[in-house]
């Protein structure tokens, strides 16, 4: 007797998560596949930013996943099922990093296991020059990998996901106030690294954000 | 450029957005007028960057990612095993801890009567009848400098 049956009536995948849910609660092989296909991407982008191994960084995705089917039953409906998919992938990332801690493991290092395509959201801003980028990439790759767990996971989740800060709350399952005050002493502890192990790179990304847009109100 | 935690945290809020239409239109008329802030801000400005810089750098699923995933979730058990499951992995934690307090209880217990552990009620703690008799003295003492009464009369309130 199997989780999943293969053609009981779903939605498919263009229905609401809400339905989907339902429909795998109720033993959907389509709904599930539905909610797969609509989060792979960022899943998987969330999991690549804790390690370089393309293959752990699979396993790690289908791992949240599997998490994800296994305690669909305890999905309360009281937070969007985006922030709660997160959760899941953000613990399952710190569970991977808490048992790999000898090996260090390491954000994303390695380029041939990086998408050639890129994330077109990063481009409209990134400097000129690719290698320029492709260094300060790097740079900041290896400072994020420095960081203490909670720094870094607030960074990616608010600089590459662009979570809000009540999204990441929801997340992190901690307070606003928790967000904003572990948000400043990572960018602080960052930008300490930054300066003291590459001093001449300040004035390079001053340049970079000349020019760069300054927000508006609140999104 | 030191700013104060408030106007730093009004700065981040400002850049990731979280201020309201107003509150930031607000923020950024009190920039254009402190030269201090207007350096804040490049500098925090200058920080994202990097962040840009290192966004395209995240991975794709590969082909074929979601059907290995309902390979996975196919060899799971059905959903009523898999909650009962859950419920008794809740009932086994909770029976861990009931089985580690009450451990540590008898431990203590243990460690009480065998006299390693100071209770208070022991004979271990009993004051000395001298040192009774002196705190007595004492409280005597500070009673009568609070009520102004010469040495040896207390009067009763």
């Amino acid at each position: 007797m199997f989780a999943l049956k293969r053609s009981p009536d779903s939605p498919g995948a263009e229905g609401s998560d809400q339905e989907l849910i339902a429909a795998v609660l109720a033993g959907s092989e389509a709904a599930f596949a539905g909610l797969v296909e609509r989060y792979q991407d960022r899943i998987y982008r969330l999991v690549s930013r804790y390690t370089r191994d393309p293959g752990e960084c699979e396993d790690l995705a289908q791992e949240v996943f599997l998490r994800v089917f296994r305690k669909l039953h305890t999905f309360q409906h009281e937070s969007q099922f985006y922030t709660w998919v997160y959760r899941i992938a953000v613990n399952a990332a710190n569970d991977l990093l808490a048992k790999a801690s000898r090996r260090r493991l390491r954000l994303v290092d390695d380029e041939a296991t990086l998408d050639a395509v890129g994330d077109p959201r990063g481009d409209a801003d990134a400097p000129d020059a690719p290698l320029e980028r492709a260094e300060l990439a790097r740079i900041t790759r290896e400072l994020l990998d420095e960081l203490p767990e909670k720094f870094r996971t607030v960074l990616v989740l608010r600089e590459f996901e662009d979570l809000s800060y009540n999204e990441m709350a929801e997340v992190l399952q901690c307070r606003l106030g928790t967000v904003e005050s572990r948000l400043f002493r990572a960018r602080q502890r960052f930008r300490e690294l930054l300066e003291t192990r590459y001093p001449d790179l300040v004035p390079t990304l001053s340049a970079i954000t000349r020019g760069s847009s300054v927000p508006g109100g609140k999104r | 450029m030191n700013l104060s935690t408030a106007d730093s945290l009004l700065l981040q809020r400002y850049l990731d957005g979280e201020l309201d239409t107003a509150a930031a239109a607000a923020w950024r008329a009190r920039v254009d007028g402190e030269p201090a802030l207007q350096q804040a801000l490049a500098a925090q400005q200058a920080l994202r960057g990097a962040f840009r810089a290192a966004r395209g750098d995240s991975s794709r699923p590969p082909a074929g990612f979601a059907q290995r995933v309902l390979a996975g979730v196919r060899q799971l058990p059905a959903r009523a095993e898999l909650e009962a499951a859950a419920a008794a992995g809740t009932v086994q934690r909770l029976c861990r801890w009931v089985l580690l307090v009450a451990a540590v209880l008898f431990c203590a217990g243990l460690a009480m009567r065998a006299g390693w552990l100071q209770t208070g009620f022991g004979a271990g703690l009993q004051a000395a009848p001298d040192e009774v008799a002196d705190e007595l003295q004492r409280l005597d003492q500070k009673a009568r400098e609070r009520l102004g009464v010469p040495a040896g009369r207390v009067e009763p309130r």
